[in-house]
């Protein structure tokens, strides 16, 4: 996946379909001016007292309708099959690149990203299959119009090109001003919602006073000071229309009239003046939007150059090994003088995400906790172990092998994580639990949630395991969740479970349903990052933590006899 | 049609101000339609001029009509300026409306909903609704108008062509009509693949932790290239109906035009018409042909926003709290020894939870300190919520100075209370009208004695602003204590018989504590003070201790 990738080699590899679509609207445009010249010939022959021939003339008017109308059919074909095939090859690279960027990258970003990606992507669609179809139309058609209306007579081409840009400039202006007061506005309602929020947040004080109405003066005085600024608002905007629409009539105006002066004088036929009438209707809107399209096709290529800053994102190291199934290493996880350190500048959150010569050495079946003070450098760990970050110094193996040169999907097909704050993916129950996995299973996910707790639940739900989670669906408590994000660590049936315990207070259930995934002897080994000592008690091994270092290894007998940092821990917890 | 119900319903909204609103958008439109018509009128003077080959005539036509065309733009603006004032008149009024019936809910509305759910549910239902009155309506009118408009002076120009033109167009309207539906459906389902697609990205996003060690098998990317495969397939669809109908819109187009010109040409030919008539109505047909189209484009979306108007209905027709007495009922204040408050036999439990006071009794006497006790979730605050009536007691009744609540009414019983919620809310203005808002008559010095009076005043003298420090965020620059003691201060302003206080639960600092008892202390006797109390200090500060159980 090496692959340099962006949008305008994509869109270079389709680029054929523009250019034939481009070649077909200046035929177009060839055809109004074919049909423009046919008028002119006859109003001419009319003008002059002499008949014409109106079976000839129909017939030939027929034929640039049929010929433009299918040249109209292939050139919209052409023009949206491009932009079609470029958004759909754009938007796979970007999820497939979305997939292997760098964890740190959504952890820093997350919220903005989701919110721009949505936006750019769907700003990328408008400017491929509205604006650029648009540009390129309006282009050929004032190139084309242009040169008729110049080799019919330079003067009236003269009037054209002085007269639209004193007008676009002008009329550009009056509406920036126009924009400035209306920004001012946004803002004041915003103060007037704040007025509202501070209402409702504040409605117990506002009832025990009773001073509802007192604070209801508060809306109306904000509204009546935002209706005094819309009047004002209004009155420029009402200017501001007049004046543009009478400056948008100029053009017409002076160019008829230039029209009229060269008939007076001989120069050119009325025939062509009505020539003239028809091509400035198929000019003027393309000259006066053009420039319009292009300010709107400079702001949309600010998300294309997203999109592909996105793409080129750093991605996940990733190497070839990808395990064999008589996998008999001794150990399942080892550390050996493993270091950590961030790269980059965040200077300022460097607490607890350092790590110093740490070792562990992790067996098939081990029941392992992970403690310490916040800060320590326990997350950091587990995001090692994950391969969300990669290890500045020491070796970290997992079932022998170097964890550099895993293949990085295949590394974590071995791993299942149950994170601090349970994420629910906003999809059915059953979808959150077999998450990943190729096919849906539902008795395995059936007894995966029977021994996470959360069977009985889920069977009262009136959907049962098609209920969806997440903000249109199902409100369940911090512990439901948590268990069925256990489930679906569960489903995964992975012979390493890495288990971040919720700082905050955990219901009885799911208290339980930890000790006994601890307890439970079975293949699979239990990392758990351990805040409620009382779970970890019967766990095989204690690691210790402390700014960065492991301070203490061994069971919670021996530590609570080494009398040190576990010790007072435990101690602080309130236990004797 | 209960569609239109609503809309007059909403339109009758406006009042007086109604028939000016009409006025304005009939004329704004049938103006800016004129002006067009004038733009043609001007061109038909020019080919005249071209005809006969002399201008001498036509001048001062020429001139009358450039001056008719600014003046009718002059007077659009004009009107389109009434148009949009009485608009955004109507828009802060329905906001005015709702925001105020906001506050007027019985208390177990606000705790069923979050504040913020409240407000962003209804300031996009406000801003949607309100749309009916700033654009929708008006974009449906607009195109009869102009279209009628149009018409009329095409007629006047010549009636034969104008129905040719006329029939040509109504055959263009039924093709877009025609092709309209299925055009629709390929939108709805293209917009509902992009939402889907949109899912997959955001999962990956928002839970990348989760996307990274369990999905090693790419489902997730697998999935979005099969939606993006279904979207580009919907595209094709809409790609074909598109050209389809571009090319029957620029086609007949075209024959409009080219056909109208060589039918030009046989009337001018014949004689039936000058040349500058066929000018003057082609350059009509083209505004008159585009406007045709919008014929009925804009109503769904009219239909849309009168569904967002019913909903505003629906909010403002929600029960309020009554806070009206029962009877007339004149209250003077008991004399002496009598208690200030007495709940008797009073029954209440939160919604299908359990009875929390099941035939409960308890009396406060008045002008002492009462401390209330017992363990958490015992009912301590809900008993102090019951006498503010925010909310209702099954059986049983509540007497304050041996007057049954239900008789006084919440206004007269809240009156009589002032409250110090655990967690006061501090409102966002300046912290004198924080404590203002207990008695707006009260003067600047009154506000300062109730200040000083509940250990406040120094601190707030301390401030950069003083009494002018706005508060903001609900006043996070304050300590807790301080923030307590402004409350105290706004329910001293009050000058209630009863002062209600909820002690906070979380730690103040020594000072703080001190400063807040000390101000309780210097109540003591002239009031009823009646404590839910959590800190020994209060407790044996306490005149009358009192469990709840």
């Amino acid at each position: 996946m090496n692959q340099k990738y962006s949008v305008k080699s994509i869109a270079l590899k389709y680029s054929w379909l523009f250019v034939v679509a481009g070649v077909l609207s200046y035929v177009l445009s060839k055809l109004v001016i074919k049909g423009s010249e046919l008028i002119t010939d006859a109003i001419n022959t009319i003008m002059d007292g002499n008949a014409i021939d109106i079976g000839n003339l129909a017939y030939r008017t027929m034929w640039i309708i049929i010929v433009s109308m299918i040249l109209t059919f292939v050139k919209t074909l052409m023009g949206e099959s491009f932009s079609i095939k470029v958004q759909r090859d754009c938007k796979n690279i970007t999820v497939e690149s979305l997939e292997k960027i760098h964890y740190g990258f959504f952890e820093k970003n997350a919220g903005t990203v989701i919110n721009k990606l949505t936006s750019d992507i769907s700003d990328m669609g408008t400017l491929l299959s509205e604006i650029l179809p648009d540009i390129l139309q309006y282009t050929v058609s004032i190139i084309t119009i242009s040169i008729a209306l110049i080799k019919m007579n330079w003067l009236i081409f003269a009037g054209i090109i002085v007269t639209f840009p004193v007008v676009i400039f002008s009329s550009e202006i009056i509406a920036k001003r126009i924009n400035e007061l209306a920004k001012k506005r946004r803002g004041k309602y915003d103060e007037l919602a704040d007025i509202a929020l501070d209402n409702i947040e504040g409605i117990e004080v506002a009832k025990a006073y009773g001073i509802e109405e007192v604070l209801g003066k508060r809306v109306t005085l904000k509204a009546d000071e935002i209706l005094k600024n819309e009047y004002s608002r209004n009155r420029y905007q009402a200017l501001a229309n007049g004046l543009v629409q009478a400056i948008k009539w100029v053009p017409s105006i002076i160019c008829s009239l230039i029209v009229l002066f060269l008939v007076l004088k001989n120069v050119i036929t009325v025939g062509e003046l009505m020539a003239f009438l028809v091509l400035f209707g198929k000019i003027s809107s393309p000259l006066s939007e053009l420039p319009f399209r292009v300010i709107d096709a400079r702001e949309m290529m600010i998300s294309v150059k997203r999109i592909e800053a996105l793409i080129a994102t750093p991605k996940e190291a990733s190497s070839s090994y990808t395990g064999n199934e008589s996998e008999s290493a001794k150990n399942l996880i080892e550390m050996k003088n493993v270091s950590f350190t961030y790269a980059g500048d965040d200077k300022q959150s460097d607490e607890g995400r350092t790590l110093k010569s740490i070792d562990i050495s992790i067996k098939k079946g081990e029941r392992i906790a992970i403690v310490g003070p916040s800060g320590a450098g326990k997350s950091t760990l587990f995001k090692l172990l994950c391969g969300f970050e990669q290890v500045s110094g020491g070796e970290y193996y997992l079932c022998g092998q170097p964890f550099s040169e895993w293949d990085i999907n295949a590394a974590r097909s071995l791993i299942s994580y149950v994170p601090q704050d349970s994420f629910l993916f906003p999809e059915t129950i059953l979808e959150n639990v077999v998450y990943g996995s190729k096919d849906m299973d539902l008795n395995k996910a059936e007894k995966a949630c029977k021994s996470a707790g959360i069977y009985q639940k889920i069977c009262e739900l009136s959907d049962k395991f098609d209920t969806e989670v997440g903000e249109r669906g199902v409100k369940l408590s911090g512990g439901e969740r948590q268990r069925i994000s256990i489930a679906r660590a569960l489903y995964k049936n992975a012979p390493l479970i890495l288990l971040d315990e919720p700082t905050s207070s955990l219901d009885e259930e799911t208290e339980k349903i930890i000790s006994k995934t601890l307890s439970e002897s079975d293949e699979r080994a239990v990392i758990i990052i351990a805040h409620r000592l009382s779970t970890i008690k019967n766990v095989d091994r204690i690691y210790c933590l402390n700014q960065g270092e492991i301070v203490e290894v061994g069971s919670h007998e021996e530590l609570i006899k080494q009398n040190g940092l576990y010790a007072a821990l435990y101690g602080k917890e309130g236990h004797n | 049609m209960s569609i239109t119900k609503s809309l007059i319903k909403s339109l009758k909204m406006m009042e007086n101000r109604l028939p000016l609103y009409l006025l304005a958008i009939v004329m704004m439109t049938a103006l800016g339609a004129l002006f067009e018509v004038t733009g043609s009128v001007f061109m038909k003077i020019v080919f005249d001029c071209a005809g006969k080959g002399s201008v001498t005539e036509s001048k001062t036509a020429m001139i009358i009509t450039i001056v008719a065309g600014v003046a009718t733009i002059a007077l659009s603006s004009v009107f389109m300026c009434v148009y949009n004032n009485e608009a955004k008149r109507m828009t802060l009024k329905l906001k005015i409306l709702v925001f105020e019936k906001s506050m007027r809910f019985p208390m177990t509305y606000y705790e069923k909903h979050h504040s913020g759910e409240i407000l962003s549910k209804l300031l996009y239902d406000t801003d949607m609704a309100s749309n009916i009155f700033s654009a929708r309506l008006r974009r449906v009118m607009a195109p009869i108008i102009s279209v009628t408009v149009f018409a009329i002076a095409m007629m006047i120009i010549n009636p034969f062509m104008t129905i040719v033109l006329i029939v040509f167009n109504m055959m263009l309207f039924l093709i877009n009509t025609l092709l309209s539906k299925p055009m629709k459906a390929v939108g709805k389902r293209l917009s509902e693949k992009n939402m889907l697609m949109t899912n997959v990205l955001s999962n990956m996003i928002a839970g990348a932790a989760i996307s990274k060690i369990y999905d090693t098998n790419h489902t997730g990317v697998l999935k979005y290239e099969k939606i993006n495969d279904e979207y580009t397939a919907a595209q094709r669809v809409r790609m074909c109906l598109g050209a389809l109908l571009e090319t029957l819109n620029g086609g007949f187009d075209l024959l409009c035009a080219l056909m109208f010109i060589v039918i030009g040409i046989i009337f001018v030919g014949q004689g039936l018409s000058t040349i500058g008539e066929v000018a003057a109505i082609y350059t009509l047909y083209t505004s008159l042909s585009w406007k045709f189209l919008q014929l009925g484009k804009n109503f769904p979306e009219l239909v849309n926003r009168i569904a967002y108007a019913e909903r505003i209905f629906d909010f403002l027709a929600l029960p309020e709290e009554n806070k009206e007495p029962v009877s007339d009922y004149a209250f003077r204040q008991a004399a002496g020894d009598e208690n200030a408050v007495e709940y008797r036999n009073i029954v209440f439990g939160y919604q299908d939870k359990e009875k929390l006071f099941s035939n409960a009794s308890y009396e406060f006497p008045a002008n002492k300190l009462i401390a209330l006790t017992g363990p958490s979730g015992c009912g301590k605050s809900t008993l102090a919520k019951l006498l503010l009536g925010f909310y209702t007691i099954e059986s049983g009744d509540v007497f304050l100075f041996g007057k049954s609540v239900k008789q006084l009414g919440l206004s007269k019983v809240r009156a009589l209370i002032a409250y110090v919620p655990q967690e006061p809310y501090m409102y966002n203005v300046s912290i004198m009208d924080n404590i203002r808002y207990a008695r707006a008559d009260a003067s600047e010095q009154e506000v300062i004695e109730a200040a000083k009076l509940a250990n406040a005043h120094e601190f707030i003298l301390r401030l950069e602003n003083g009494y002018d420090t706005i508060l903001v965020n609900r006043g996070n620059s304050l300590s807790g204590g301080e923030r307590q003691r402004i409350a105290i201060a706004r329910a001293i302003l009050k000058d209630a018989p009863i002062i209600l206080m909820d002690e906070a639960t979380s730690a103040l600092d020594n000072e703080s504590e001190k400063m807040v008892a000390d101000a309780i202390n210097g109540l003591k006797s002239k009031k009823t003070v009646i404590m839910i109390a959590h800190r020994q200090t209060t407790i044996r500060m306490a005149d009358v201790v009192k469990a709840i159980t």
